[in-house]
């Protein structure tokens, strides 16, 4: 499932992929890889993310039934 | 005497050898790995994975082709190169296509310029090869079966991270 909380949060910074990807230390298709659901991050680099973005594991990665 | 030419060789090589191992070292990178993140790790696991089935297979194909032509089993290190060349050729190009071919430190245009340089040259030997009139038989010109494999290698590697470049570009954000 795509993960457009993530991409939302990110351009509400006005982050591309690659800054994000730099901030956190991995490769710019990984993000693009989360965003759009076709992997699935450790709890590590989600909780690298949710730093970076300022928003907590919940508002990025909680997926609603 | 020509085992002192020989001795001579090896010591010269061990020399040039520790002296590049300290100028890497002292310089301020030094030896650094190189770094994939987590994803590329998993994806160059499945890669290795599926060179490794790649292999198997060529390896199980050249078993049914002597066992109808043994006259083919005579050519066995092509047979192994066809095997090997064909085993990281898979990995390649699993790995180039699930973005896990670069650490993140690396640079493909410039790994596209070394596979262009590494091409020219060996291009360059094999057609001098064969323009003295060489044939690539076992045991003869062996060592021109494993440029032609690199070649084909290069080639296929070349290409496919050109596409994937392209790809890469209607991609981005």
């Amino acid at each position: 499932m795509k993960n457009l909380r993530l991409k939302a949060a990110r351009a509400s910074l006005d982050l591309s992929q690659q800054a994000l990807a730099d901030a956190v230390g991995v490769s710019r298709q990984t993000i693009n890889a989360i965003e759009k659901g076709d992997y699935n991050p450790t709890i590590r680099l989600c909780v690298s993310i949710c730093k970076v973005l300022g928003r907590s594991l919940d508002e990025l990665f909680w997926e609603d039934d | 005497m020509d085992w002192l030419v020989r001795i001579s060789g090896v010591v010269a090589l061990v020399c040039i050898g520790v002296m590049v191992y300290l100028i890497v070292k002292m310089s301020p990178d030094g030896f650094r790995k190189e770094q994939y993140d987590e994803r590329q790790t998993l994806e160059r696991l499945k890669a290795a994975r599926a060179g490794f089935y790649a292999m198997l297979i060529v390896a199980l194909i050249y078993l049914i082709v002597t066992s109808f032509a043994p006259e083919l089993g005579n050519q066995s290190r092509v047979w192994m190169c066809v095997m090997l060349f064909f085993g990281i050729g898979t990995f390649c190009l699993y790995a180039i296509f699930s973005d896990a071919f670069f650490s993140l430190r690396q640079k493909p245009w410039l790994y596209l310029l070394l596979i262009g340089v590494n091409l020219l040259t060996q291009g360059f030997n094999l057609v001098n090869y064969f323009a003295d009139g060489g044939t690539l038989r076992d045991s003869v010109g062996t060592n021109y079966i494993l440029v032609l494999g690199m070649i084909l290698l290069l080639l296929i590697i070349g290409a496919a991270l050109v596409i994937k470049m392209i790809l890469d570009r209607t991609e981005r954000d």
